[in-house]
């Protein structure tokens, strides 16, 4: 079943197109990004452009991570047109736990100075038992949610280490998906929890007013472009008509 | 609204303390830079606050009686005595603390409310800079506008004072936004304007203009000022933004901000954060030799079954982590009789008394070794579960691994 | 206003993974460019891998898949709903046979020790797992359990082993297949 694939591998020798393959297969499947010292087409810029057009064929695209590491994520364009079909987004539920799991392990470390890195990954886990003594949802929704996020690779769970000398206490933290979200999702996910969590501050304004002049843009183009088109039709049939003419 | 703040307790101030102690100290010289005579007038140490602060609470507990000398001293214990006394000095210098003679030879001393007030005031601005004083401030405004004894020159300078607030307020903000873009970072939550106090002072506008339309010039002052802060906020934020990064501007709401939302928010509302992102679906994978591999290092509770004709076509065998399956069988036979060293039989807990690691390898060893149908060992369980706190593993079931007669 | 528009095989594709194994009636077009598992009814759409590669290739670089909780229990229920649900083992596995959820568990029961209820409990949660990432079709109301469209992803010169230990597994009791 190679054949979407074939016309893009088609040019290179056995050696090149089996290392093109193992990257391919290594940055969609694996759970971290991928060292590019550990996969050859990883390291050539010429050859990470046919791995992106591999990744292109369904709807994804590389991504980096760090200096030199890879991995693989929906295209932006994709992502929001496959939002559209709410059975592609995780149920409310799922959706509601791992935002409670973004906002102890990332939000709240970040805005007290204790997470220096900017990454939607973090060292602190978010315990069950904060989770169920300070928010609105049940133990049965939270433990059949973080069940599911679990499985799916969106939380990973921290086991306590066992040493009560102030490491942390085992729970939640974002798991290994949250690796593969382009730079404008990670924008996206940063934005959505200040217009939640702070809708009145003064940020959450100036996203709003982004958002409304970008969407602007986007219908003025989008008119632009109907009138060209418009016009353009307009001169083929000016042209044909001319030509009957003529 | 005692601040309790205990004596460094051991070990010497780090640089972190200090600076600490230095930010406190600036809110208190801005505070009272208009009441000071000159500039060694404020307290030149955190500490000397906590101190009148234990006072002034103290004071509060004691009722109409007042403190006496000793008993001030008492609830001030863990302070120095010169401290104490310098402090007492001060504040009686500045008529926070009175001396009164309830009776005639007694000497007790009373609080001023003033103080105490003021002091709330100091740390209600440590907090946010100054953000739920304004609320409050125009809060009271309001009211005082819908006073029937407010006369205009009041009004006039209420505005006038809330217009200058502001542009005092824009005025930083601009200065920051313009500056490095980690001491906006820092310090704009603290003075930018949340929409909702932008919405009340353009209310207060409104009212005081409907009540006193003569006053248009200083509505218009204020409303410019409103505006320019509003302005001044927004351009603050669009700098930050452009800066954001992915993480980093989840720093600029507060933590407190941040719990609360975890705390009240409804399922749909924290669901409503992550609508529109799409994930992978869990898809781990099976090789089928991950699943032949997972069935032989598992536990087994029955004999097997008599090995099965082999299939014509030949395979890699079970153990396909070493060349071919003879080779496979030959290393399987040589870990078997190593175990089982010239016995029929040994106990499986015997054998696996070594660290977990190699336990682990040769328990898998030794199923495969039973698995495989060309060799002639058996592993078989026992029910039951014998626990080894100091083993490893910790819990092994009795088993033995025998030599069959094949 | 017009958006702008993504290919229709692309998004068909982004879809795929974005669902698992997702099914359509056999009477809708199937898009290009993926791999199908059809049972005359339904069809599911899986991902086509360049030059027969499986994510098995990981390895072979040093590096993790996604992890997985108790994956060696999961692949022995897996195994063990294989024994009861692949009943002619010189075909493929896919779409193989329903069979009854007990006699998973029986067979299951049989590869394990200690407490059997507690082994029962846990390989429940496998089963539904295991349909949940489209490993099995576990169909609860009815109780019964048939082998799942990714199994249609197996490379056949892969199966050999697997074909083999299955023949080695013991039985299911036949009262139970049956139903009883």
């Amino acid at each position: 079943m190679s054949e979407p694939f074939e016309p893009l591998l088609r040019s290179f020798d056995e050696r090149r197109r089996s290392e093109l393959v193992a990257a391919y297969m290594a940055v969609e499947h694996a759970a971290e990004p991928v060292p590019e010292a550990r996969l050859g087409a990883l390291r050539e810029p010429a050859s990470r452009r046919t791995l992106e057009a591999m990744l292109n064929l369904s709807g994804r695209t590389l991504i980096r991570a760090g200096r030199s590491e890879w991995t693989s994520g929906y295209q932006d364009e994709v992502a929001e047109e496959l939002a559209r079909d709410p059975a592609c987004s995780p149920p409310a539920g799922d959706r509601a736990v791992l935002t409670l799991v973004l906002i102890h392990s990332v939000a709240i470390p970040r805005a007290a100075g204790r997470l220096p890195d900017d990454t939607w990954l973090s060292p602190h886990p978010t315990p069950l038992e904060e989770l169920r003594r300070r928010s609105q949802l049940t133990i049965t929704e939270l433990e059949a949610a973080l069940r599911r996020l679990r499985l799916a690779g969106l939380v990973a769970q921290v086991r306590a280490d066992g040493r009560s000398d102030g490491g942390d206490a085992g729970g939640f933290v974002p798991g290994p998906q949250f690796h593969r979200l382009t730079p404008a999702a990670r924008r996206r996910l940063q934005e959505e929890l200040i217009l939640a969590a702070g809708p009145d501050s003064p940020l959450a304004a100036t996203i709003r007013a982004r958002r409304r002049s970008r969407e602007r843009v986007r219908q003025e183009a989008g008119r632009q472009e109907a009138g060209r088109q418009e016009t353009r039709t307009q001169a083929v049939r000016e042209a044909a008509v001319q030509g009957e003419n003529s | 609204m005692s601040h309790p703040s205990e004596p460094a307790s051991g070990g010497p101030p780090t640089l972190d303390d200090a600076l600490v102690g230095e930010a406190v100290l600036g809110v208190y010289r801005q505070m009272f830079a208009a009441l000071a005579r000159d500039s060694g007038a404020v307290v030149d140490d955190p500490e000397l606050v906590d101190v009148a602060e234990t006072l002034l609470a103290a004071f509060a507990d004691a009722g109409e009686d007042g403190l006496s000398r000793e008993q001030m001293r008492y609830v001030c214990r863990r302070y120095p005595a010169e401290v104490f006394e310098n402090r007492l000095r001060v504040l009686r210098g500045l008529g926070a603390v009175r001396e009164v003679f309830p009776k005639p030879n007694q000497l007790r001393y009373r609080a001023s409310f003033t103080s105490v007030v003021g002091l709330m005031f100091v740390r209600r601005m440590m907090l946010d800079g100054g953000q739920s004083e304004m609320h409050r401030l125009l809060a009271l405004e309001q009211l005082n506008v819908a006073d029937p004894r407010m006369t205009p020159e009041q009004a006039r300078d209420g505005a006038a004072g809330l217009a200058r607030a502001f542009r005092l307020w824009s005025v930083e903000l601009l200065t920051l936004t313009n500056g490095t873009i980690e001491e906006l970072r820092e310090q704009a939550p603290k003075l930018w304007g949340t929409e909702e106090i932008l919405r009340r002072a353009e209310r207060l506008h409104g009212a005081i203009l409907r009540r006193w339309p003569q006053l248009d010039r200083a509505c218009t002052d204020l409303r410019t000022a409103i505006y320019a802060y509003g302005d001044a906020s927004r351009r603050a934020a669009a700098r930050l933004s452009d800066s954001a990064g992915t993480t980093r501007n989840l720093t600029l709401l507060p933590p407190e901000t941040w719990r609360t939302f975890a705390r009240t928010a409804s399922r749909d509302d924290l669901a409503a954060v992550l609508e529109g992102f799409v994930f992978d679906a869990p898809a781990p994978w099976h090789e089928p030799s991950a699943v032949v591999q997972a069935v032989e290092d598992g536990p087994r509770a029955t004999p097997p079954r008599p090995a099965p004709p082999r299939p014509s076509v030949p395979d890699p065998g079970l153990s396909d982590d070493t060349g071919g399956d003879a080779t496979a069988a030959e290393r399987l036979r040589a870990v078997a009789e190593q175990a089982l060293r010239g016995r029929d039989r040994v106990a499986v807990q015997d054998v696996l008394a070594q660290d977990w690691v190699t336990a682990r390898r040769l328990l898998a060893d030794l199923s495969s070794a039973h698995l495989h149908p060309e060799l002639p060992y058996r592993l078989v369980w026992a029910d039951g579960l014998d626990v080894r706190p100091e083993g490893a593993p910790t819990w092994i079931s009795p088993g033995v691994f025998e030599r069959t007669d094949a | 206003m017009t958006e702008p528009s993504v290919d229709p095989g692309v998004l068909a594709r982004a879809r795929a993974r974005a669902l698992g194994a997702p099914a359509q009636p056999v009477s809708e077009p199937v898009p290009a460019g993926l791999t199908t598992a059809s049972d005359g009814e339904r069809l599911w759409l899986l991902p086509a891998w360049p030059d027969g590669a499986t994510p098995a290739l990981l390895e072979e670089y040093d590096t993790a898949p996604m992890p997985m909780d108790r994956s060696g229990q999961a692949r022995r229920v897996l195994a063990a709903a294989l024994r009861c649900c692949w009943t002619r083992l010189d075909d493929a596995p896919w779409p193989g046979e329903a069979v009854p959820v007990p006699a998973v568990l029986e067979v299951y029961g049989g590869m394990s020790r200690g407490d059997a209820e507690l082994a029962r409990r846990w390989a429940t949660g496998e089963l539904r797992r295991l349909s949940d990432t489209g490993w099995l079709l576990l169909d609860e109301s009815a109780g019964v359990v048939r082998p799942g469209p990714r199994v249609a992803l197996w490379h056949d010169d892969a199966l050999g082993p697997l074909r083999d230990l299955l023949r080695r597994l013991p039985e299911p009791p036949q009262g139970v297949l049956a139903g009883e």
